[in-house]
């Protein structure tokens, strides 16, 4: 995938814009009869579990682990994490050197809950242990976090729970992940917070703020109503969550999270597994994937291919993106 | 009232049928795909924590996903004529 030829880099303003608002988006993916034509296939690859990367029962009361990562075993979402228009996006933020370390299916059905207001920069939150290290910087730990690409499988709607987004958040962390929270699923669907019915899928996201006292202010927030194939890139590290579902039974909402990080950041630091959302994934089988450049540091175990065959080929950006 | 022998493969069908209709509050015939009537994975469990509480068996998901209504209950009324449950 040599093919020098720029159509996705973000542009001087573009990345002005993103580095100000912490996020770009909408931006078209995929037609939305092309997007519900691929979902559709997808739903029914996602039984068959004969190839996933973790176990079935890894499952936790609202979150299903073991659908960590089926872009390892699933055509469809293989093809997904290396889409140009969204990887070539990314690369211009975070360099051509891009590792895709983490995809995630994130649904809502009738009646579920609001995700709280959370920012992620180590993912250490709900697992004790950070997931990914960026290089420490001056003998400091580095401010890192991920770009996520999140890209609307179903439409999103504020009926159906669709994500909020506060612009210009994302430098500064009102949450310290290392605190831990506690794990108690039956609180699930039970909380309001700010007259807002949300959780953090059996834990609540509060319990890691560094001040008490503080409150996230609403009147920053919009809603990111999304057409199906539509995606939004944003760091990690951005305040963001989600409306509840109060819409209808058939319509429920599906996002696809797919996670990036440069190659310099050590993914699952000495971890053999991870325990997060009442569940546990083994990570013998697991590797990162490089979607575009080179990998020059080799600090990850990376896979080249999905356990289906499907060949990873890294996009090559290193002519049209600078580091 | 079981339905977990073969001869009830009819009453089986239309059970899933009147189940599958009842979660999605439309009317569904024996041919027509769960998914493409608006079913999900949520629906899929509900469905299969009745089926399991009332006959100790569940529909095979992939199943349910990939053939019409019909065809995924004479898949499970299978299974439950060679292994009844306990």
């Amino acid at each position: 995938m040599g093919d020098h030829t720029s159509n996705f880099r973000l542009t001087p303003e573009e990345l002005a814009t993103f580095e100000e608002q912490g996020f770009i988006g909408p931006i078209k993916v995929y037609e939305p009869e092309e997007m519900e034509r691929r979902w559709k296939e997808i739903r029914r690859a996602i039984p068959d579990r004969s190839r996933a990367i973790y176990p079935e029962d890894s499952l936790g009361a609202v979150t299903n682990l073991s659908n960590y990562d089926r872009h390892l075993d699933i055509d469809l979402l293989s093809e997904h994490i290396m889409q140009r228009a969204i990887v070539e996006r990314v690369a211009s933020i975070l360099g051509p050197d891009l590792l895709c370390w983490r995809t995630e299916f994130f649904p809502k059905y009738q009646g579920d809950e609001g995700t709280d207001w959370h920012q992620a920069a180590t993912f250490a939150h709900s697992s004790g242990s950070p997931q990914i290290q960026w290089p420490s910087e001056n003998n400091a730990p580095a401010f890192g976090g991920t770009i996520t690409a999140w890209t609307a499988f179903t439409h999103s709607t504020k009926e159906n729970g669709c994500l909020q987004l506060m612009p210009g958040t994302h430098r500064v962390m009102n949450y310290d992940e290392s605190r831990g929270m506690s794990y108690n699923p039956d609180t699930i669907n039970k909380r309001e917070k700010e007259s807002i019915k949300r959780g953090f899928f059996g834990y609540d996201y509060r319990e890691l703020q560094k001040d008490p006292d503080w409150r996230p202010d609403e009147s920053k927030a919009f809603s990111l109503v999304m057409q199906p194939g539509e995606c939004v890139i944003f760091w990690s590290t951005l305040m963001h969550g989600s409306l509840p579902h109060t819409g209808s039974r058939t319509d429920y909402r599906m996002g696809f999270a797919t996670r990036f990080v440069p190659t310099q950041v050590k993914v699952y630091p000495g971890l053999d597994d991870v325990s997060e959302y009442g569940g546990t994934i083994p990570l013998q089988n697991y590797g990162a994937v490089l979607v575009s450049g080179k990998d020059e540091y080799g600090i990850n175990k990376l896979t080249d291919r999905s356990r289906r065959g499907h060949r990873f080929s890294p996009w090559d950006f290193r002519q049209t993106v600078g580091n | 009232m079981p339905v977990s022998t073969p001869e009830g493969l009819r009453e089986l069908q239309d059970l899933i049928a009147e189940w599958v209709g009842e979660f999605l509050e439309t009317e569904v015939s024996l041919d027509e795909n769960f998914l493409d009537l608006g079913g999900h994975s949520l629906i899929a469990m509900n469905l299969n924590t009745r089926l399991q509480q009332r006959f100790g068996h569940e529909l095979d998901v992939k199943t349910l996903f990939e053939l019409p209504l019909g065809d995924a209950a004479r898949e499970l009324h299978g299974r439950m004529a060679a292994q009844p449950a306990a």
